[in-house]
């Protein structure tokens, strides 16, 4: 189940990455315009927070999804799940379907394997040249000389580059520059404060996280443009943060971008470092310089960028709840299993139901592994006994529905007694008092219970008898679980012959067991369901 | 951490060779011996127009690649040579006829004779240490 969960969560998050790469191109699109200009600060943050909103929502849209539709683990409660593990496990009477889980069709296990496969060998590639990239810039600062410390700082000066990057790593700023600029001071000047405003800003930090993301999503496109995207608007930010502190001139900032970007001939662009010329190629400085020289103070006002913002967030968080489960276990609506009611109704007056818990049940057995090869395992023994209880049925006269109480009682497994005496045995699960009221002999040497003909001629009397007692199936299968006694005490109490009344009112040995029942029923008139 | 590793650079300073402009600055620096920042500079003048923080940030770096040592004079320093001309000659050569000339000096030489317009005064030492070198 975990596991499509994470694949779910995934799937939505890269929808979610694309949505966010399209909000921000909207809001470069607006705010880059001289009319509806928007802070380049401000279009950083909302950027920011369209990312983390894409790798959020989609666990949170889930968390809120899982409380509501599953159960915390598929467990059956009754005798039905003792299964292999009867004897290591007999102390506790919930007992999982964890065997079972290995039977999932082989088909999906290949896609899984292949999708894995092809995920990992992609993401280890990617990092792979993200390491190589970070053993290059650590050769560059290891052979580059130190020009100034102030504090947290190094200034280094490296024959290696053309372009002055930085590079933070915890507890160390670190600021590179290309060898040949030291020669003008006035350069230097503004290559460090450029810099080191890409330190302050935190953008040397924010590329961990990115590069992080497009390890995780590599194949993604959108995450790729939403990280040069960022790279972008990094620069631009800290252009506008460096011009508008005035300490700085327009023109002899620009000035110093084309020095450098005449001697970056052909530096690579490195991943995990911010270079002042940015990640990408001269159309973008051509608009760093135009957005420097032409564009007035741009509006530092909140409420456009925010609102753009949160349209795209809104539209983003929909699309998380839209497509949250866009893997699914086979989940049973409730719509499917008034479609299942209405098959099993065909030709049968047995008082089939569809309830909420009956739903429910239907979603534990067919919508999990477990449940599905429980089900599986169960109809498959089945066939062994078919012919010995369908003629015990015939002869009681009883409907052949009855059928689902062994699948239910013993998984139609001829258990045997086990230390627990309250458990019973055998494919019916007598207990030894009912069993011997039913004239079933147990002793040291016998347990008519495993005789599988002495015990289902036993059953049809017993629930032939109920039947005539309460005269409505539901109650007496509830009675063949909890006893005839509490069932009547329940019509006392409740004033109702509604069984789910009394199990709701807490008449019951086990709250699940007549919604499983009638699940089964219900499986079993539509076998297809569970091909 | 610089420091501390200057020794060891010291011992091969070759590994990292000298931009230009360093390069300059040991010139001046061989030629007039221990001196400070600011004689550099005006060793440079006038046809080189540096920043004397440019100088003294550049020597700093020469101090780092082990090219050049320091000590306290007064309220400055003195920068003097820690690798020889003659040493730096050397290690370059090495280098460059590792790099162009195919790990074969004789094809360092040949090209040298091929191209340079060697005066015959040039040509007479040459033939001299060519001699001195076969004994």
């Amino acid at each position: 189940m975990m596991t499509v969960h994470a694949v779910n969560m995934y799937l939505v998050a890269n929808l979610l990455l694309l949505l966010a790469a399209v909000g921000v191109a909207c809001l470069r699109g607006v705010g880059g315009r001289s009319i509806t200009a928007i802070a380049y600060r401000r279009q950083l943050q909302i950027a920011y927070v369209l990312t983390i909103a894409a790798v959020m929502l989609p666990s949170l849209s889930l968390l809120s999804q899982r409380e509501d539709w599953l159960p915390k683990n598929a467990q059956i409660w009754s005798g039905a799940s003792m299964g292999d593990a009867t004897h290591s496990s007999r102390d506790t009477h919930r007992i999982g379907f964890s065997v079972a889980s290995s039977e999932v069709s082989a088909p999906l296990y290949a896609v899984r394997a292949v999708t894995t496969g092809l995920f990992v060998a992609g993401a280890a590639a990617f990092l792979i040249v993200i390491f190589a990239e970070a053993m290059r810039i650590r050769r560059i600062i290891v052979d580059a000389q130190t020009i100034a410390t102030r504090r947290r700082v190094r200034v280094l000066s490296s024959q290696a580059v053309r372009v002055p990057f930085s590079l933070w790593i915890p507890g160390v700023h670190f600021i590179v520059l290309p060898a040949d600029l030291i020669v003008s001071p006035a350069d230097i000047r503004m290559a460090i404060r450029h810099e080191a405003q890409h330190h302050r800003q935190l953008d040397t930090r924010v590329i961990y996280a990115y590069q992080l993301l497009r390890l995780l999503f590599f194949w993604n496109p959108a995450v790729h443009w939403l990280n040069r995207s960022i790279a972008e608007l990094q620069e631009f930010s800290c252009d506008e943060a460096l011009i508008g502190t005035r300490k700085v001139s327009p023109q002899a900032y620009c000035r110093c971008l084309l020095q450098v970007a005449e001697s970056a001939v052909s530096q690579r662009v490195t991943s995990i470092c911010v270079s002042m010329l940015g990640s990408a190629a001269g159309s973008v400085l051509r608009r760093r310089v135009e957005a420097l020289l032409t564009r007035g103070v741009a509006s530092n006002r909140r409420w456009p960028a925010a609102a753009l913002g949160a349209v795209v967030l809104a539209t983003m968080a929909g699309t998380a709840m839209a497509f949250s489960s866009t893997i699914q276990d086979r989940r049973i609506s409730p719509e499917q299993a008034q479609r299942m009611l209405a098959v099993a109704r065909r030709g049968s007056d047995f008082p089939f139901v569809a309830n909420e818990p009956v739903v429910a049940q239907l979603n534990r057995l067919l919508g999990t592994p477990d449940g599905r090869a429980f089900v599986r395992a169960s109809l498959r023994r089945m066939q062994e006994h078919e012919a010995l209880i369908t003629a015990a049925i015939a002869h009681y006269g009883l409907p052949e529905e009855l059928m689902a109480v062994p699948a239910i009682e013993s998984g139609y497994r001829n258990l045997p007694p086990s230390d627990d005496a309250r458990r019973g045995a055998g494919l019916w699960m007598f207990i030894e008092p009912t069993a011997r009221r039913f004239g079933l002999v147990i002793d040291g040497n016998i347990d008519e219970r495993l005789n599988v003909a002495l015990e289902t001629d036993a059953a049809m009397r017993m629930i032939g008898g109920l039947y005539e007692h309460f005269d409505d199936w539901g109650l007496a299968l509830l009675a063949y679980n909890t006893g005839e006694r509490m069932v009547d005490e329940a019509m006392r109490a409740t004033g109702s012959r509604n069984p789910w009344r009394a199990v709701e009112q807490g008449f019951e040995n086990d709250p699940d067991y007549l919604a499983r029942v009638m699940a089964m029923a219900l499986i079993m008139k539509n076998p297809a369901l569970i091909e | 951490m610089v420091r501390k590793s200057r020794v060891a650079r010291i011992a091969q300073p070759i590994e990292k060779p000298l931009t230009a402009t360093e390069l300059e600055m040991m010139n001046v620096i061989w030629r007039i011996g221990p001196c400070s920042v600011l004689q550099v500079v005006e060793q440079l003048r006038p046809e080189r127009e540096l920043a004397y923080t440019s100088v003294s940030t550049i020597v700093r770096i020469l101090e780092q690649k082990g090219y050049v040592i320091s000590s306290k004079e007064g309220r400055g320093h003195l920068y003097d040579a820690a690798v020889s001309k003659e040493d730096y000659q050397r290690s370059t050569l090495k280098r460059m006829v590792t790099s162009v000339f195919d790990d074969t000096p004789a094809l360092l030489v040949r090209r040298l004779l091929d191209t340079e317009s060697l005066s015959s005064d040039d040509l007479a030492e040459i033939r001299a240490l060519l001699r001195k070198k076969g004994k």
